[in-house]
């Protein structure tokens, strides 16, 4: 692993809400959440003003954080404790956290429901946590963080019918699942003369193959989709598209879709020498080139930003984020047999830009 | 067989033996071992091999099923074919399809995928097939993944298949390599075992030739010392042992030269022995028929001589000549004496002049039919009495004397007595017999003393005697704790000296003193008044003793043999008893017993045996016999033997004093026949008359020869000797002396 390395872009200090992100997250999303965006702002609105006035009212109280973490791994412990100590160092005793385990909080069900609703905001770390919290439908805000978009909008649609109704609901959700685009130009930036650009398109994504041909056009380049079910096999729909490709991008989708596609994606791309730019960390272990993804640093920073907005505006309709924040890692071993020249991370941070 | 056991038998072979056999042994039991586990080892290589190689081609061909490539599947496949023993591959799918076949594979051997037995190696022809499952295991590419982990999915099987023929190629190869290897290794280790033993052996077998060597009588041959230690240990003890019997066999040879030597010296003696005892044998049967010859020839004459003078001189010369008889065979009886049990000495207190003037008494005559000198002198600081065996003193002196007088024809013979020492009664008396003879070569000195030697034969021709006299001489010195000893010069003489050890009579009791004259008694009145009872079965020996007896007054009876003995002993009264040993019917000593017995006061009885031996003697002496005497008999010795005994028991002092003088011829009758011959003497001395002297001369010393007065005789011999060289006066004063003597004499003697 020597050859991966890791650049969190960490911000100094944490500013409000940024409306790029939202943007950006209604164009990673559906239609239908793109449609609901006018209804959502105005409903803000009031939310906000409702929430104002509650800060201001209860702004000398101590407020009750009730964290929900799928599991005490490393990972899920990072996030929760940097963010319990942003909590302490930017808001010292404003926050009283309460912590629960999704394995052994099953059992006492009744405590759990006597927590959430003495909690006045519940952060939920890991999908498993999310759907636990769900479950409940408390009548608090909602804050679920490290969550694919595929598990948040199924999850949503469990428990609250759809993604809108959560939001309504006052569910929140901070993606971990990088913008294409960013993988897209990271891409061009890595092979300046890639010109074709393989595009894995699973279930979730296929809708989505208009605004990704837009994003990997504007990064220079020309798209060529590949589209698999659940029934396909992988190879014999992969090669012909990677064979004939400059980069490969695999678009994640649900579990099962990125299960089986990924080891014959990386088998193929040793195979045809074609670079992948991957997702996750794990991803880039495998085989990928490169990764553009979600560290656990970047989560939490962007967690305890949303909760001190949260707390402020507490009525306020919830808000599926993209991520704000973003890692970018190498494979050098992979560089080097693809023979593809890297420069410093910082260089690629520059001409990416964001936080 | 024999040889081949010795070959076995011997260290070298038995060292190697020791070390190859274990060695062989070891070498067989490991090269079973390699050879086994060896196979073992080539088996579960090749089961690796296969295993891994399926294992391989499993996870490598977990595309090309997936994609069912075959043309992949068949690349792969080939590729495990260049994998030595690998002589074929199949591949099945998932729908258990045989979808590729590779090299030589029979697809029946394989068994159906899916199968109990499928998935273990099986063996079938010679060919081993190894089976491995190709699954396919999604990984999980999310960083936060939250499910469950993906099951793996079966794409397919490989199955591998080997030959074992390399298998059996190395494990003969392996075979081979063992056992050259193992042969190598042996010959090495004999080799080895070989030089080691031969170290080994070699010196032990040079120290066996050097003990074979040695056994066979060479002791030069030492042993090398080397080799082990054990070995020059050994080396070295044979050495010193080989030098210590080397010097031990020098030491033994001259022992033995000494010893040969030595017994070489002892048969010279013995033979000289034997020739001086055949010479002496010689010699005693000519002195002994000489005499006897004399006696038998004069018997015969006397038996026809009418002559009363001739018939008187062969009564004389028979007389002589018994008596020769008699004192050789004494001598003989005393030598043996010595021999057989040594002398006992009596301790009686006794006068040393009286005995020594007896002595003198008895050699006078020899002497003076010689002409010689005979005077004797005791030293003043001699005590008077003595307590001792005067016997034994006596009969060395005499025995000296006789010599002396023998072997010397003109001059002297002197007996000198001293004293050395007189130590609290203890007295030591050194006695000499010094005469003018002819000497004895200094070479003949050191075997005087031995018995039946002599100077030389010849001398014993001429001189006559047994030659035991010396012998029996050096015997009683000895006894009497003293030593004898000879100083001679050829023609000058000789001086025979002897010691003896004597105790002092400090309070001389006359009454207990035994005087030379009590041996000499009156015939006829010692035994007057005494019944002897004679028991002797020889008619001859009996009369003897008769007329003996009577002589000296006894009355006799007679007994034939012990069974008259013991009758008459029971009825008569007898004063003593003379008791035959062997005789017929009852033998002495039963007879002896038996009158013991009988009566409680039995009379004493005297024992007479030639039987000198010591078992003869304890015999006679358990029988109570109060003396023994030996044949023939002494008269004196049985005279004084009877006297003695008869007095002890009849309590009846014993007759003493009793000289022949007092007895015979009464005192004033001798005192004038002296006296008157004295009166001749004076004065044939004062005339100067010559003429008749030595006859007168010649009456006195028969006269005191005759009656014992050996003083006497002594003063006459001396006056003989002296008178022509002296004056009248001297003479007569010589005379008067004699005179005096005489009379201190007849009044000091006791008269009975």
């Amino acid at each position: 692993m020597s050859g991966i390395s890791s650049n969190s872009y960490l911000p100094s200090r944490i500013k409000g809400f940024g409306k790029q992100h939202s943007r950006e997250y209604g164009r990673g999303y559906s239609k239908e959440l793109t449609a609901a965006r006018p209804r959502l702002g105005w409903l803000s609105c009031v939310l906000f003003a409702v929430s104002m006035l509650c800060v201001f009212d209860t702004s000398a109280d101590t407020r009750n954080l009730l964290f929900f973490v799928s599991k005490p791994a490393t990972d899920y412990l990072e996030v929760l404790n940097t963010v319990k100590q942003g909590l302490e160092e930017q808001f010292p005793g404003q926050y009283h956290t309460t912590v629960e385990f999704i394995s052994r909080d099953k059992s006492s069900a009744g405590e759990i429901q006597g927590e959430i609703e003495s909690a006045d905001l519940i952060v939920t770390i890991g999908t498993a946590a999310a759907d636990t919290a769900y479950q409940y439908q408390p009548n608090v805000p909602i804050l679920s963080a490290l969550i694919t978009e595929s598990s948040f909008i199924a999850l949503a649609g469990k428990y609250y019918g759809s993604v809108e109704q959560a939001l309504a609901r006052r569910v929140s959700s901070i993606s971990i699942d990088q913008p294409t685009s960013r993988s897209a130009r990271l891409a061009k930036l890595l092979l300046p003369a890639a010109k074709k650009v393989g595009v894995m398109l699973g279930p979730s994504a296929v809708g989505r193959q208009t605004e990704l041909t837009d994003i990997i056009s504007a990064a220079g380049m020309q798209p060529q989709f590949v589209r698999i079910g659940a029934r396909d096999n992988p190879i014999h729909k992969i090669e012909p598209v990677l064979r004939d490709s400059d980069v490969f991008i695999p678009v994640p989708d649900s579990r099962l879709i990125n299960l089986a596609t990924a080891k014959w994606i990386l088998h193929l791309s040793y195979r045809h020498k074609v670079p992948v730019i991957a997702f996750s960390r794990t991803y880039l272990k495998a085989g990928a080139l490169a990764a553009i993804y979600s560290s656990p640093e970047n989560v939490a920073m962007q967690t305890l930003e949303l909760i001190a907005e949260t707390a402020d505006s507490p009525d306020r309709a919830g808000r599926a984020y993209t991520p704000k924040y973003y890692s970018i890692h190498f494979n050098y071993s992979v560089a080097a047999t693809l023979n593809v020249p890297l420069r410093k991370e910082k260089f690629y941070r520059q001409r990416l830009g964001g936080e | 067989m024999t040889q081949r056991k010795r070959q076995f038998s011997s260290i070298h072979s038995r060292l190697l033996i020791t070390s190859l056999l274990p060695l062989t042994l070891l070498c067989i039991v490991l090269a079973s071992y390699m050879i086994s586990s060896q196979r073992a080892v080539l088996l579960a290589n090749l089961h690796n091999t296969g295993s891994v190689a399926a294992q391989q081609i499993a996870a490598n061909a977990e595309f090309a099923l997936y994609s069912n490539n075959q043309q992949m599947l068949t690349d792969l496949g080939e590729s495990v074919l260049d994998i030595p023993a690998v002589n074929g591959l199949l591949f099945y799918n998932a729908s258990q399809r045989s979808s590729v076949a590779i090299g030589e594979l029979d697809a029946k051997a394989v068994g159906i995928p899916g199968s109990n037995e499928f998935g273990r190696p099986r063996f079938v022809d010679h060919n081993w097939y190894y089976y491995s499952r190709v699954t396919l295991t999604p990984p999980a590419l999310e960083d936060y993944d939250e499910g469950q982990a993906p099951r793996p999915e079966v794409l397919g099987w490989v199955v591998v298949s080997l030959t074992d023929k390399i298998l059996e190629q190395q494990y003969r190869e392996g075979i081979f390599a063992i056992l050259l290897v193992s042969t190598l290794g042996l010959l090495v280790a004999a080799w080895l075992s070989m030089r080691i033993g031969r170290s080994i052996s070699r010196p032990v077998e040079s120290l066996t030739e050097v003990v074979e060597s040695m056994e066979a009588g060479n002791l030069t041959n030492l042993a090398v010392e080397n080799g082990p230690v054990e070995v020059r240990k050994l080396a070295s003890g044979i050495n010193q042992l080989a030098t210590s019997v080397r010097q031990s066999n020098v030491r033994m040879q001259s022992e033995v030269a000494r010893a040969t030597a030595q017994l070489q010296i002892t048969l010279i003696e013995l033979e000289e022995a034997m020739e001086a005892q055949d010479q002496f044998l010689a010699r005693m049967s000519h002195e002994l028929r000489t005499p006897l010859t004399a006696v038998i020839g004069f018997s015969k004459l006397l038996s026809i001589e009418i002559d009363p003078a001739k018939r008187e001189e062969n009564l004389r010369i028979i007389g002589m000549s018994s008596s020769m008889l008699l004192t050789m065979i004494d001598d003989i009886l005393e030598f043996s004496k010595a021999r057989v049990g040594g002398f006992t000495l009596e301790k009686i207190s006794f006068y040393i002049k009286s005995w020594i003037a007896d002595v003198m008494a008895i050699h006078r005559q020899r002497a003076e039919v010689k002409g010689l000198t005979l005077s004797y002198s005791i030293a003043s600081d001699v005590p008077r009495a003595l307590v001792g065996d005067p016997v034994r003193f006596t009969q060395v002196i005499s025995n000296l004397l006789s010599n002396a007088i023998k072997f010397t024809d003109a001059g002297s013979v002197k007996v000198d007595i001293r004293c050395l020492s007189n130590i609290g009664g203890k007295v030591t008396l050194e006695c000499s017999v010094a005469d003018t003879g002819k000497g004895i070569e200094e070479s003949k000195i050191p075997t005087l003393f031995d018995p039946f030697s002599q100077e030389d034969t010849s001398i014993n021709r001429r001189f006559g005697g047994t030659g035991l006299g010396l012998s029996i001489c050096k015997n009683l010195v000895h006894v009497m704790g003293g030593e004898i000893t000879v100083h001679s010069k050829v023609d000058e003489g000789s001086v025979f000296s002897f010691t003896c050890e004597l105790t002092e009579n400090a309070i001389p009791n006359s009454e207990t003193l035994v005087g030379a004259s009590t041996h000499r008694r009156s015939a006829d009145q010692v035994l007057d008044g005494v019944t002897i009872l004679i028991a002797e079965d020889n008619a001859f020996n009996q009369k003897l003793l008769v007329r003996l007896l009577k002589s000296y007054g006894a009355s006799c009876l007679t007994a034939n043999n012990g069974q008259e003995a013991i009758e008459i002993a029971s009825k008569l009264h007898v004063d003593a008893i003379l008791m035959d040993i062997h005789m017929p019917v009852i033998d002495g000593v039963a007879a002896s017993e038996t009158i013991i017995q009988q009566s409680g006061e039995s009379p004493p009885i005297i024992a007479l045996t030639a039987d000198v031996t010591m078992a003869e003697r304890e015999r006679i002496t358990k029988a109570g016999a109060a003396r023994l005497l030996l044949k023939p008999v002494n008269e004196n010795e049985l005279i004084n033997a009877l006297t003695s005994v008869v007095a002890s028991y009849s309590n009846k002092p014993a007759p003493k004093g009793a000289g022949l003088l007092s007895t015979v011829v009464p005192v004033e009758e001798l005192k004038r026949a002296l006296y008157g011959s004295l009166d001749r003497l004076e004065e044939q001395l004062r005339n100067n008359e010559n003429a008749s002297l030595r006859e007168i001369i010649h009456d006195l010393m028969g006269l005191s020869g005759l009656y014992g007065m050996t003083e006497l005789r002594d003063m006459v011999m001396a006056f003989r000797a002296d008178y022509s060289s002296l004056n009248a006066e001297k003479n007569l004063i010589r005379v008067k002396q004699i005179r005096e003597h005489i009379e201190n004499f007849l009044v000091t003697e006791p008269q009975n």
